[in-house]
């Protein structure tokens, strides 16, 4: 397992709950840092477009109060954290490398646990959370059991039927991604056209922007994903 | 009315059961019960049952409930409550025909008939002709069994006639419907209760829609009318006259503009017609002719003094003009003092009287009355009560004339305005300071008025703003398009700019010209908003789909109903294209910052670039007040916001907030189409049984305002935290329908998921008063405060800052500790854990054990964190994935320690017996100690090991005191023990020069000294090691 977090890094996670009670909007992006993920610099395209995402967010001064981004990557045996849940702009991100094998289902179970003990702290110190985004970000050829991911699956999609979660999962590959069809809310992930993860980002700051400016309560729509999903099933 | 006497029987007897078998409802008798008890509140169980039992010779009002005294008597012993023994008809005999006095000993009741001398005056003023009381009594006697006439002349049944009935029933709606809500509908017996006041709604509703406002009953006409000086008798002959269509009192199709045409001769020009002659009520002033102020000279050359009045200018006014007075005429120094000096020796000498509109009047008592604690507002008060003095002895000297308001319940503005509309062909000049009446005698239809204001220096000006342009001037073409240079002609036609699209403005009936290009708003959903020719106005026009002639009327109607109230952006005009269409309409612009973008987001307002720099929590509380303010009045004139939300909010600064989208609130009977979940009424949510309303299927009402004006200022005052959040489990709807309010107040603890933090700090630091009325509201409890007590609240709030009683941070970094009157004592003291200094109330300090270890807010709330929030993690203990504290998981891998879960914790704690390793007496010790093998002592061994024994330092020669634990392990492994200090010094290190490497190094003193004691040169840690490693291999 992963080393815990360090007393230093507890304190700090507090102090910024302490100073900032505004509403905030988690967001974990679990991303495939495999040996495939080099193939057409698919892991350099991602790297950039999460720069763009994180610079998007700390421009606006809303969402900078709100959004708080943890990226946890798994490529290789063991899934690790690469940005914790930090405030957008003392989020520090190191651009990641692909390498080793693909362990979705260890990599999303890590995601869903941060996710949770972020939640956790939210509530402890009386702050209120809009709906998280929970977003997968894997090619395909995966090595994790099918039966393991499809429990997951089925929380997961219980938990997004109760409105508690917005699940994103996406797959960049060039086929079917069996594992991630079997994670997606309705049965099949979304692909990505072209590697178009700029669109994709801009998409997602959008989103999020507008849902860190509603009110409690409110629905905001979603716009829809033709800007960077490849239609065709 | 109806023919024969067998129907007049058959009719009235159906009436009779059909109403009052649905009043006999227990749900409709309990709220009459409670309209009672508010009705007379100064009567107490032992006045009603001394009513009850009293024997008067009429028989009293046990005589209403044709029980026999003694029975009564009974009931009472047995402990009943005195009015549950009333009946539907007996209550509303109570109403009838008892007026409540103040005896000797307190109220008590007087039977009005009895006044007049013989109760037979009672059957004479039923309308029933002789010939149908023979009908009456046999519909009587089929209901109630046999009832003989005599006695029913004598008054000794408590059966009602329909009149009567009719008069309680008008009675019973103006008191029922406003309290309607605190008898829900679901409960069994509220059915037909519910059924009747709808039905008196729908009513109602029709007759608003044709007339554009309530309806009036007959007999709140006959009072107006009276008012304006036009005696009942003529009154009634006139209504008579014109037929009015009245449903039981309820006088339908008979609007203001009706009213307006019987009273607007009160006005003539005061000459030899002194008193007022009541006109016939047909006669409406003449149509077309219109009086203006347009160019005349004298008024006009007030224009090159910057606006001054001149005598001439004065003298003229007075000559010509009806003088209206506002308020501050009589309620500031300065009015009063040109009032007495300048204006009425001139109005005495155009033998004209000054005349008071009687809500000026009103308004000023009103303010004379007023009960508050700012001592602000004492002041304005103290003058308020010298004008109403004032004023009456002008009036009852005849120099001031108080004239009957057309709209008692609306504002001095509205009636002000009003009356100046309703007579163009004459000239008035109103003397005000009120900006929005200035304002509105600027704009278009009011060519005949002027406003002259009094300044606070004292000198008196004619408002430029008010005198009509002595020419209309024509509205700016749109830019016409830039020549384009010849060399480019061939090329293409240079683009001309979009055309406004022709729009007119309504009501002014001109040309009006609007960029649809700069948009001041984001776009919404209806339409956009956008600048216009005029820098001072706005417009909004709608989509297509918007453009409803539902929406076109609900314009006009604000145009009319405008409530003149300075923080509304308010509709002013009505856009149409050239075919008269209706687009859209005009507003002022307001201009500020956003509230949902600035007060609701606390990083931002406790940031550096705040968007409202400076502000504070006065500046909170002032604007909470302020918009309290305009709630009172926009309800005082019957109009409800509707969509309340911190979207519609522009600030300008503390006390000025602007109100904007005015086209969706709700006004007569239009209602608003829109709403927030989080303001909404829980009340909305169960009634229309879903969790996502239709907001345009229903009326909202004044309870459902009150509850999301609360929402809204709690908001403002906790910095955008909703009262209301999801929780594990709970969504948020299901947690506003259910109450659950998180915060404590008083003796309630909020519950166990109170959440802690920022926000928990700054709902310790209200004032108990405003927590008070915060938990009532979101608890479910009533009343909900009103907007006049929040704007109380809040103002005694903002004082308590100002005298420094409350903090005045907008995020207070501590909690305010409970205890009595006066300010506390704060000392500094240190955190423990961070070492930061922090700040404490004594009380507190005094009252800890502890007082070494003291943890500042920041790490007690880490501490806490760390150990509520569980992280999977493997037990060293059992060797499975748990849960654990994330706190214990740091920790024991920062000090390389076994890590346990809770299971394994409390099985190591046990005890278990051990053998003590000094004694080998049996003893208990924890599990976890036997368990790790190391050597333990029992109790008493222990104690003897810890036992101080004196010693001296060999050292330094000081006497001290050690354990005689440590004694024996220093004999036992060959060292000497030295005092503290000794200690502390031989650890410290040093730097010294190595002898081995010859690198100046950190040394302890220790090493320094055992080597020259040898004779040798100390070494550093490094070459130690070195040697160490050497001697290994």
């Amino acid at each position: 397992m992963a080393n815990p977090r360090s007393l230093k890094e507890l304190r700090l996670r507090s102090e910024e709950l302490a100073q900032n009670p505004s509403t905030r909007v988690p967001i974990v992006l679990c991303v495939d840092t495999s040996y495939s993920m080099s193939i057409d610099n698919r892991i350099g395209q991602m790297n950039d477009g999460i720069q763009r995402f994180l610079h998007d967010m700390a421009r606006d001064q809303i969402a900078a109060d709100s959004v708080e981004l943890c990226v946890v990557a798994y490529g290789g045996a063991e899934p690790r954290e690469v940005s914790s849940f930090r405030s957008i702009v003392n989020a520090r991100l190191q651009p990641m490398e692909a390498a080793g094998g693909t362990h979705l289902y260890q990599g999303v179970r890590m995601a869903w646990q941060n996710l949770q003990e972020r939640l956790q702290e939210y509530q402890e110190s009386g702050i209120d959370y809009y709906r998280p985004w929970l977003i997968i970000i894997g090619d395909g050829n995966d090595d994790s059991p099918s039966w393991q991911l499809d429990r997951l699956g089925e929380s997961l999609l219980g938990e997004t039927r109760q409105k508690h979660i917005n699940i994103l999962a996406i797959n960049i590959g060039d086929e079917r991604h069996d594992m991630l069809d079997r994670l997606s809310p309705d049965g099949h992930a979304h692909k990505l056209h072209d590697l178009k993860f700029h669109e994709f980002f801009s998409w997602l700051s959008r989103n999020v922007q507008k849902m860190s400016q509603s009110l409690a309560g409110e629905e905001s729509e979603m716009e829809p994903t033709t800007s960077w999903e490849d239609a065709l099933r | 009315m109806v023919e024969t006497e067998k129907q007049a029987a058959k009719s009235l007897s159906d009436l009779i059961t059909a109403q009052y078998i649905v009043l006999l409802d227990r749900g409709m008798r309990e709220f009459l019960l409670e309209a009672f008890r508010r009705a007379l509140p100064e009567l107490d169980d032992n006045a009603w049952w001394a009513l009850l039992l009293a024997e008067t010779g009429a028989g009293g009002v046990s005589q209403l409930l044709s029980r026999p005294v003694r029975a009564v008597r009974a009931d009472r012993e047995a402990g009943a409550a005195p009015l549950s023994l009333l009946d539907f008809s007996g209550c509303c005999k109570v109403l009838l025909f008892y007026d409540v006095e103040e005896g000797p000993d307190g109220p008590r009741f007087v039977d009005v008939y009895q006044r007049e001398s013989g109760n037979a005056r009672f059957f004479q003023n039923i309308w029933l002709p002789a010939s149908q009381r023979r009908g009456y009594l046999q519909a009587v006697r089929e209901l109630h069994g046999t009832r003989n006439l005599k006695s029913h002349i004598s008054g000794q049944t408590g059966f009602l006639t329909e009149a009567d009935f009719q008069r309680v029933m008008n009675c019973c709606r103006t008191v029922m419907l406003p309290i309607l809500d605190a008898f829900p509908e679901e409960e069994e017996g509220n059915r037909r209760l519910w059924e009747l006041c709808r039905g008196w709604q729908e009513d109602r509703r029709r007759a608003e829609r044709k007339v554009g406002h309530p309806p009036f009953t007959r007999g709140e006409l006959l009072e107006r009318l009276e008012l304006q000086g036009i005696s009942p008798a003529q009154a009634q002959e006139a209504l008579a006259r014109l037929k009015v269509d009245a449903r039981g009192d309820l006088i339908l199709g008979w609007g203001i503009r009706d009213l307006e045409a019987l009273v607007v001769n009160l006005l003539r020009p005061q000459g030899a017609a002194a008193s007022p002659a009541a006109p016939a009520p047909e006669e409406a002033p003449a149509p077309g002719k219109k009086a203006s102020l347009a160019g005349i000279p004298e008024l006009e050359r007030c224009r090159g003094a910057g606006g001054l009045l001149s005598e001439e200018a004065l003298g003229w006014l007075a000559r010509n003009c009806n003088f209206l007075s506002g308020q501050s005429l009589f309620a500031t120094r300065q009015g009063r003092e040109w009032l007495g000096e300048g204006l009425l020796p001139l109005l005495a000498r155009e033998k004209r009287r000054l005349l008071v509109d009687g809500s000026v009047a009103s308004a000023l008592l009103g303010s004379a009355r007023e009960e508050g604690e700012d001592p602000a507002g004492e002041r304005a008060r103290r003058e308020a009560r010298t004008g109403v003095k004032l004023l009456a002895r002008l009036a009852k000297g005849g120099q001031a004339a108080v004239c009957g308001s057309l709209y008692p319940d609306q504002s001095v503005q509205y009636n002000l305005l009003k009356l100046i509309r309703s007579a163009p062909d004459r000239l008035f000049c109103v003397v005000t300071g009120d900006r929005s009446v200035i304002r509105r005698l600027g704009g278009p239809g009011f060519d005949n008025a002027a406003a002259v204001s009094v300044k606070a220096d004292g000198t008196v000006i004619l408002n430029l703003s008010t005198l009509p342009a002595p020419k209309e001037t024509p509205a700016p073409e749109p830019a016409a398009p830039a020549p384009v240079p010849a060399s480019v002609r061939e090329a293409s036609p240079a683009p001309s700019p979009a055309p406004s699209g022709g729009l007119r403005l309504r009501r002014a009936g001109k040309p009006f010209y609007v960029d649809r290009e700069s948009l001041l708003a984001s776009p919404g959903g209806e339409g956009t908003i956008c600048a216009t020719q005029d820098p001072r106005l706005a417009a909004k026009l709608y989509h297509p789909h918007c453009l409803t002639p539902q929406r076109e009327q609900k314009l006009t109607l604000m145009l009319e109903r405008d409530p003149c109230i300075e923080a509304l952006a308010w509709p002013v005009d009505i856009l149409e294209d050239e075919n008269g269409r209706f687009q859209g309409f005009v507003m002022e612009k307001k201009a500020g910052v956003e509230m949902a973008v600035s007060v609701m987001r606390p990083n931002q307002m406790t940031s550096p670039k705040s968007p409202l720099p400076g502000w504070t929590r006065l500046s909170l509380a002032e604007l909470c007040a302020a918009i309290a303010g305009v709630f009172d009045q926009l309800h005082q004139r019957g109009i409800l916001m509707g969509d309340v939300n911190p979207r519609n909010f522009l600030i300008r600064d503390s006390r000025t907030p602007y109100f904007i989208d005015c086209d969706s609130y709700q006004i007569g009977p239009f209602r608003c189409p829109v709403g927030t979940p989080i303001f909404t009424d829980p009340e909305i949510y169960r009634r229309q049984g879903t969790d996502t309303p239709n907001y345009s299927a229903f009326d909202r009402t004044l309870e459902n305002e009150y509850y999301a004006l609360t929402s809204l200022l709690f908001q403002v005052v906790m910095l955008g935290k909703a009262p209301f959040s999801s929780t594990r489990g709970t969504n948020l709807i299901d947690s506003i329908k259910s109450y659950q309010f998180a915060f404590p107040f008083g003796e309630e603890s909020g519950g166990q998921d109170a959440p802690i933090g920022a926000y928990r700090m700054i709902w310790s630091h209200l004032p108990y008063r405003l927590k008070e009325a915060f938990h009532r509201v979101f608890t479910g409890k009533r009343p909900r405060p009103t907007p006049a007590e929040w704007k109380r609240l809040f103002l005694f709030y903002a004082s308590l800052i100002r005298e420094g009683k409350s903090t005045d941070e907008l995020l207070p970094r501590t909690y305010k500790e409970l205890h009595g009157e006066g300010a506390a004592k704060f000392i500094t003291v240190t955190c423990s854990e961070c070492g930061r200094t922090f700040t404490m109330d004594e009380e507190s300090y005094q009252r800890r054990s502890d007082k070494e270890h003291l943890r500042c807010q920041l790490c007690a709330a880490n501490a806490r964190l760390n150990s509520a929030i569980r992280v999977p993690a493997r037990c060293d203990g059992c060797g499975q994935e748990k849960l654990i504290p994330r706190g214990r998981v740091a920790e024991m891998w920062e000090k390389k320690q076994p890590l346990y879960c809770d299971d394994c914790l409390n099985y190591r704690r046990q005890n278990v017996p051990a053998a003590c390793s000094r004694c080998g007496r049996q003893f208990e010790a924890p599990r976890g100690a036997v368990e790790s093998g190391r050597k333990l002592l029992c109790p008493q061994c222990r104690e003897k090991a810890r036992a101080k024994v004196d010693l001296r330092c060999p050292r330094c020669g000081k006497e001290f005191q050690a354990t005689a634990m440590q004694v024996e392990n220093a004999q036992r492994k060959g060292f000497t023990l030295e005092c503290e200090d000794c200690r502390r010094e031989l650890a410290e290190r040093v730097p010294t020069r190595c002898g081995r490497c010859g690198r100046v190094a950190p040394i302890s003193r220790r090493t320094i000294e055992w080597a020259r004691s040898q004779g040798k040169e100390p070494f550093c840690e490094d070459c130690l090691r070195e040697i160490k490693e050497r001697r290994r291999y």
